[in-house]
C-alpha cells in the first residue's frame, strides 16, 4: 500500500510542481551529458597516437625530483613504470573513473605540468576573470543592440536604415581575429590604451587605483568584442521588431489608440526578448568559456588563454581538465538560458494544472 | 524576375560576385599570376618593403621595381636607392613551375625576369624570410579559399543525412539525432577544435593536417544546419504531396533525398554562402596560434600566424596585414553575396 502511494506521488510530481520538474528534468539530462562527454574525451584521449600520452609521462618522470637516470634520456621500462604508477596504462573508463573520483571527493585534480599550481585553483580563477569580462560585454551589447535595433526598427526604409544596415553587416562579416589585430595595433600605435588586458599589480595591492586600471587595460578587447557582436545582434533584433510590428495584434492597438511609444516597449519589445534570449543561449554559455582569440591577443589570463598555454605545452591533464569545465559550464549557460526563457516569455508558463 | 536578375540588382551584390570570380579565378592559375612560387627565398631581403613604383624620371610612366638597399640589418631597415629602377615586364619568363602540377611552363604575368642580376618584385613586400609576399598569398589561397568549400559540404552532408532523418521519422530516431547534435554544440566550438587538434599527433605533413583541418571544422559546424534541416523535414512531410507519395509506395528514401530535401535548395543555398567563411575563418584562427597549416604549407592564416604578426613586426613592417585584408574582402563578398540570396529566396520580396 505504502509503496503505491509513493509511486502516485511521484507520478503526480509533474503535473504538481511543473516547474521544477522542468528543471529537474534538463539537470538530469545535463548530468548524463556530462558524463558521456568525459567518457568521449578519456576514450579520444586514448585512441590518439601516443605521442600525446608519452610526451606527458615523460615530462612527470622529468620533474621527479628523485630522478636519478641520465639527463633526458628515459628507457622504456622507467616509461612503463611511470605509465602504471599513473594509472595510465589502464582502459580509459577506468581512468575516467579515477578522474572523477579525484575531481569530486578528494576535489584535486593534482598540479599542472608547467606551472605547478594546482588546477583547480588555475580554473577558478581565470574563469572569473573571463566572467567578469564576459558579463561586462554582455551587458553593453545588449543594452546598445537593443536601443540601436529598436531605434532603427522605427526608421525602416529610411536612407538611415538602410546606411547602418549596411554597416552592421559589415562589421558582422568583419573577421573578428583581424579586428582585434586591428585594434591592438592601434592602441600601440596611439599609446592611448595599453596592449595588454590586465594590470601589471595584483588587486589587493591597491583596490581603487585596480578597478581603474583594469577598465583602462580592458577597454580594448571589450570594443573588439563589442563591434564584433553589434553587427549580427543589432540586425537580429531589428528584424524581429520588424517582425513583430508587422502582426495584427500591433495594427489593434494602433486601432485602440494606444501610443506609439507604448506600443513599442510594452508590447513589441516584449514579444522580442524572447527569441534574443533563445538566440542568446549560446551568448550566455560563453559568458564563462570567454573568448580565446581575445584572450589569447590581449594576454588577457581568462580560461581561454590557460587552454591555448596548456595546449602549446602539451599539459594534458590541464587541457582535459579545461576542456570539461567549460563545458560544463556552457551547460549550465545553455540551462539558464531555458529558465530565463520560461520566466520571462508571457506564452511560456509552467502552472500547477488542476 | 528570377533570382539571378533579384541579386544582379543589388550594387554589392555585383561587387561580391566580381571579387568572388577574381580571387578563385587567380586562385586557379595562381602559379601564372604570382611572379615567384610561395617557397622561393631570396636571400638578404628579409622583410624587404613593397617596392613597386609607378613613376621615375627613368622610365616615365609605368609599373618598375626601385632598388633597396640594406642598411640595418639587425633590425632590417631598407633604404630607397635613388635612380635605380627595373622596369617591370608582363608575360615575363621567369622561374619554373608545372601548371596544376603537370603542365610544364615558365610564363609569369608580370615580373622583372629570371637572370640573378634583375631586382626581385616585392608587389606586397617579403615575408621575414625573404619570400615575396604577394606570391604566397596567392598561393595560401589554395588552401583557404577551398577548405570552406570542402568543410562545408562535408558538414551539410552530415546535416542533410542526418538532420532529414531525425525530422521525417521523428520519435526516437529524431530524439537520438538531437542528442548526438546536442552533444556536439556542447563544448564551445573553438575549444572541441583545440582538444581534437591537440589529441591529433602534430607532425603531419600539410596534405594531412589540411584533411584533418576540414574534418574537424566540419564535425563541429554540422549540429546547426542539422536542427535546421530537421524543423524544416518536419514541417514538408505533412504536405499532400508527401501523403501521396507514400501512399503510392514510394521508397522512403526516395521520398526524403528526391521529394523534400529538394525543396529547401534555397535555403541550403544561403546557408551555404553564410556558412563558408565560417570555415575559412576556422583554418585562420587554429593557423594562426599555430596548430594549424605550418611551413612549408601557406595559407592565409598561416601568413597572419603570431609569431608573424606580433605587434614589433606590425608596427615596422606593416605590409604583413595585407593577408589579413584579403580574409576581409572574402568574407565581406561571402556575407554580401548570402544577404543578398536570403533576400532574393524570400517570397515577401520587395524591391529596394
Amino acid at each position: 500500500m505504502k509503496l503505491d502511494r509513493l509511486f502516485r506521488l511521484i507520478s503526480h510530481l509533474p503535473q504538481r510542481y511543473p516547474f521544477s520538474f522542468f528543471i529537474g528534468g534538463r539537470l538530469v539530462s545535463m548530468t548524463v551529458m556530462l558524463l558521456l562527454l568525459g567518457l568521449v574525451l578519456f576514450a579520444l584521449m586514448q585512441l590518439s597516437p601516443g605521442d600525446v600520452v608519452d610526451s606527458y609521462v615523460r615530462s612527470v618522470i622529468l620533474q621527479q625530483s628523485d630522478y636519478q637516470g641520465e639527463d633526458n634520456i628515459i628507457s622504456e621500462e622507467e616509461i612503463a613504470r611511470a605509465r602504471a604508477r599513473l594509472g595510465l596504462d589502464q582502459p580509459f573508463y577506468r581512468q575516467y573513473a579515477r578522474w572523477l573520483r579525484q575531481l569530486l571527493v578528494e576535489r584535486d585534480l593534482g598540479r599542472s605540468l608547467v606551472s605547478r599550481a594546482p588546477i583547480l585553483f588555475l580554473i577558478r580563477s581565470r574563469m572569473i576573470n573571463s566572467l567578469i569580462l564576459n558579463l561586462i560585454s554582455l551587458f553593453f551589447l545588449t543594452i546598445i543592440s537593443f536601443a540601436l535595433g529598436i531605434y532603427f526598427s522605427s526608421k525602416v526604409g529610411s536612407p538611415v536604415d538602410l546606411g547602418a544596415t549596411l554597416v552592421a553587416l559589415f562589421l558582422h562579416a568583419f573577421p573578428g581575429i583581424l579586428l582585434l589585430i586591428l585594434l591592438q595595433l592601434l592602441g600601440a600605435l596611439s599609446g592611448l590604451f595599453p596592449v595588454t588586458a590586465y594590470p601589471d599589480f595584483p588587486y589587493h595591492e591597491a583596490p581603487g587605483r585596480f578597478v581603474f586600471s583594469y577598465l583602462h587595460h580592458v577597454f580594448l578587447p571589450l570594443l573588439g568584442a563589442f563591434l564584433g557582436g553589434i553587427g549580427g545582434t543589432m540586425r537580429y533584433i531589428r528584424a524581429t521588431m520588424l517582425d513583430q510590428l508587422g502582426k495584427p495584434y500591433i495594427t489593434a492597438l494602433r486601432a485602440r489608440g494606444i501610443a506609439e511609444p507604448r506600443i513599442y516597449f510594452a508590447h513589441a519589445f516584449r514579444n522580442t526578448l524572447n527569441p534574443y534570449i533563445t538566440s542568446s543561449a549560446t551568448l550566455f554559455a560563453g559568458l564563462f568559456s570567454g573568448s580565446l582569440i581575445l584572450e589569447i591577443i590581449f594576454a588577457y589570463p581568462g580560461i581561454g588563454r590557460l587552454m591555448y598555454e596548456a595546449l602549446r605545452q602539451e599539459d594534458v591533464n590541464l587541457v582535459l581538465a579545461n576542456t570539461m569545465f567549460i563545458s560544463f559550464l556552457a551547460l549550465v549557460g545553455y540551462t539558464l538560458a531555458d529558465i530565463a526563457l520560461a520566466l520571462v516569455d508571457p506564452r511560456i508558463r509552467y502552472r500547477k494544472t488542476a | 524576375m528570377n533570382i539571378v536578375a533579384r541579386v544582379l540588382r543589388r550594387p554589392t551584390a555585383r561587387i561580391s560576385i566580381a571579387v568572388l570570380i577574381l580571387l578563385y579565378g587567380t586562385m586557379l592559375f595562381c602559379e601564372f599570376f604570382s611572379p615567384y612560387h610561395a617557397t622561393t627565398v631570396f636571400r638578404d631581403h628579409s622583410y624587404h618593403p613593397p617596392n613597386v613604383v609607378l613613376y621615375s624620371s627613368q622610365y616615365g610612366l609605368r609599373p618598375q621595381v626601385q632598388s633597396h638597399a640594406l642598411i640595418d640589418s639587425l633590425n632590417w631597415s631598407y633604404v630607397r636607392i635613388k635612380d635605380e629602377y627595373t622596369p617591370i615586364r608582363l608575360l615575363v619568363r621567369g622561374s619554373e613551375y608545372r601548371m596544376w602540377g603537370i603542365i610544364p611552363m615558365r610564363l609569369h604575368l608580370f615580373g622583372t625576369g629570371s637572370s640573378d642580376s634583375s631586382y626581385p618584385v616585392f608587389l606586397l613586400g617579403a615575408d621575414h624570410l625573404g619570400r615575396d609576399l604577394f606570391s604566397r598569398i596567392l598561393y595560401g589561397s589554395r588552401i583557404s579559399l577551398t577548405i570552406g568549400f570542402i568543410g562545408i559540404g562535408i558538414s551539410l552532408l552530415i546535416a542533410i543525412v542526418l538532420g532529414g532523418l531525425a525530422g521525417y521519422y521523428g520519435g526516437i530516431v529524431d530524439w537520438g539525432i538531437i542528442r548526438l547534435a546536442e552533444f556536439f554544440s556542447l563544448i564551445p566550438g573553438l575549444y572541441l577544435l583545440l582538444f581534437l587538434r591537440s589529441v591529433l599527433s602534430r607532425n603531419l605533413d600539410s596534405g594531412q593536417s589540411f584533411l584533418i583541418i576540414t574534418a574537424i571544422l566540419a564535425l563541429v559546424g554540422w549540429p546547426g544546419s542539422a536542427r535546421l534541416i530537421r524543423g524544416l523535414v518536419h514541417s514538408i512531410k505533412r504536405e499532400d504531396y508527401i501523403v501521396a507519395a507514400q501512399l503510392q509506395g514510394v521508397p522512403t528514401m526516395a521520398i526524403l533525398f528526391r521529394h523534400i530535401i529538394p525543396q529547401l535548395s534555397s535555403i541550403l543555398i544561403v546557408s551555404v554562402t553564410l556558412g563558408i567563411p565560417g570555415f575559412i575563418l576556422g583554418e585562420t584562427v587554429l593557423s594562426y596560434l599555430g596548430l594549424g597549416i605550418v611551413d612549408p604549407a601557406v595559407s592565409w592564416g598561416s601568413l597572419i600566424n603570431r609569431e608573424i604578426t606580433s605587434l614589433s613586426n606590425l608596427r615596422n613592417f606593416p605590409w604583413f596585414l595585407y593577408p589579413g585584408f584579403f580574409l576581409l574582402l572574402v568574407t565581406l563578398a561571402y556575407n554580401f553575396m548570402g544577404d543578398t540570396l536570403r533576400d532574393a529566396f524570400d517570397p515577401h520580396w520587395y524591391e529596394r
